[in-house]
């Protein structure tokens, strides 16, 4: 049950976190599971991530380059686009807007004016 | 690919990467997402593969990293495709609805099936077949042959104008069943319901009505000795030529509605909603 409304509530942030995951550089998928995973929370699987790598692609909001890897078949590098940036920006702005009125109605309760 | 791995563990990759492009397809993803997807996947098994430090894989190790990983099935998770997809169109982002690949193949093919009898019969009228057609009923005795090539070419057309008449409206008709349940799942990503509804229907219907109009028959043979179009008096309408028009034009327009109904998309999946104040991807809906 606990998993589920977590699961909820995380779904709607997949796709910030990845894009602000690669702020830090590029990287290929398996590379961006292992960076969410540095923070537990942020945790996510497989069969989450990589269809939304592959429709951030399809939007422009992501570049994709292939390169060659030491242990197997090619990688697919996934980078910030200009777009993508202004994206994260945006949705980024968004949640911190997101999250103080979350944590205001916490703290204070509903406006008084909402309940007369 | 992974050419370095051991075949049986290569072929246990294979299997899991088939299952997941599999779910994928059924989810309505196409084959440059599925691609992209497998390619990805199949990069982490292998990395994964490689951070066991076994100089060579064996299958208990790639059974151990297959099982940390998602199964197949989550790949076609109604919760994940549908609302991505509706994502797209909140934030009105690449939402250009195509028409269903498989709504425009049963096009070709209902298309195709319906001339191929016309090639058949104009074929077969032209003086060469006709030619060959007479020495072959005159069990090759009379007139002279016909020259090779044209009992090649007769042959030819007969087979594949029969082999096309019989393939393509099945063919045809499988292809519509699919595209209405893609187009179903889409969300409004795909158009085309109406075409592929008529390619699902069309040869079903004229089946029914080749077969109720041969029953019919046989009772108005029964009934009344002679039928609608052998009867002494001519052209008169028998009454139960009637009800089998009646019932069949009914049952007709009853599968059409039946169709259109249970396969049209839910409401609301393909219109665009009102425009949010902030980026949606944030508050994704979750009944999705």
């Amino acid at each position: 049950m606990d998993k589920a409304w977590s699961s909820q509530l995380k779904k709607g942030l997949v796709e910030l976190c990845v894009l602000a995951a690669l702020q830090e550089g590029e990287a290929y998928g398996y590379q961006l599971l292992q960076r969410l995973a540095l923070e537990s929370l942020l945790a996510t699987t497989e069969s989450t991530l990589y269809p939304i790598l592959s429709r951030l692609a399809d939007e422009k909001l992501v570049a994709v380059r292939q390169a060659p890897s030491p242990s197997g078949p090619p990688r697919r590098y996934y980078r910030l686009t200009a777009q993508g940036r202004e994206h994260l920006r945006q949705l980024s702005a968004y949640w911190g807007q997101l999250g103080s009125a979350v944590n205001k109605l916490l703290a204070d309760g509903v406006p008084e004016k909402c309940n007369d | 690919m992974t050419n370095k791995l051991p075949v049986a563990v290569q072929s246990r990759v294979d299997a899991h990467l088939d299952a997941v492009e599999k779910q994928l397809q059924a989810a309505g993803a196409d084959r440059a997402t599925r691609r992209n997807i497998v390619d990805d996947l199949e990069t982490q098994i292998v990395d994964m593969l490689g951070s066991l430090e076994a100089p060579t894989p064996t299958v208990a190790d790639i059974d151990e990293v297959l099982g940390r990983l998602d199964p197949p099935q989550a790949y076609a998770n109604e919760s994940a495709w549908p609302s991505d997809r509706v994502l797209r169109v909140e934030r009105g982002i690449v939402y250009e609805p195509r028409l269903c690949r498989q709504a425009k193949q049963g096009a070709w093919c209902i298309g195709l099936g319906i001339l191929a009898p016309l090639l058949l019969v104009f074929g077969l009228k032209s003086p060469p077949a006709r030619h060959v057609i007479s020495w072959l009923e005159s069990s090759l005795q009379e007139g002279s042959p016909p020259p090779l090539w044209s009992v090649v070419l007769v042959g030819a057309l007969v087979i594949t104008a029969a082999v096309a008449a019989v393939a393509l409206p099945i063919a045809g008709t499988l292809l519509g069943w699919i595209a209405t349940e893609r187009i179903r799942r889409s969300a409004g990503t795909q158009y085309g319901l109406g075409l592929a509804v008529g390619e699902a229907l069309l040869y079903p219907i004229l089946l029914v009505w080749f077969v109720t109009y041969t029953i019919d028959r046989q009772i108005e043979q029964v009934l009344y000795g002679t039928t609608y179009l052998s009867g002494p008096g001519g052209r008169q309408l028998i009454p139960s030529k009637l009800l089998w028009l009646f019932w069949t034009t009914l049952l007709s327009i009853g599968l059409v509605c039946w169709l259109r109904w249970s396969t049209s998309p839910k409401r609301g999946a393909s219109s665009r909603p009102k425009q949010q104040n902030g980026p949606s991807s944030l508050l994704a809906p979750s009944n999705q």
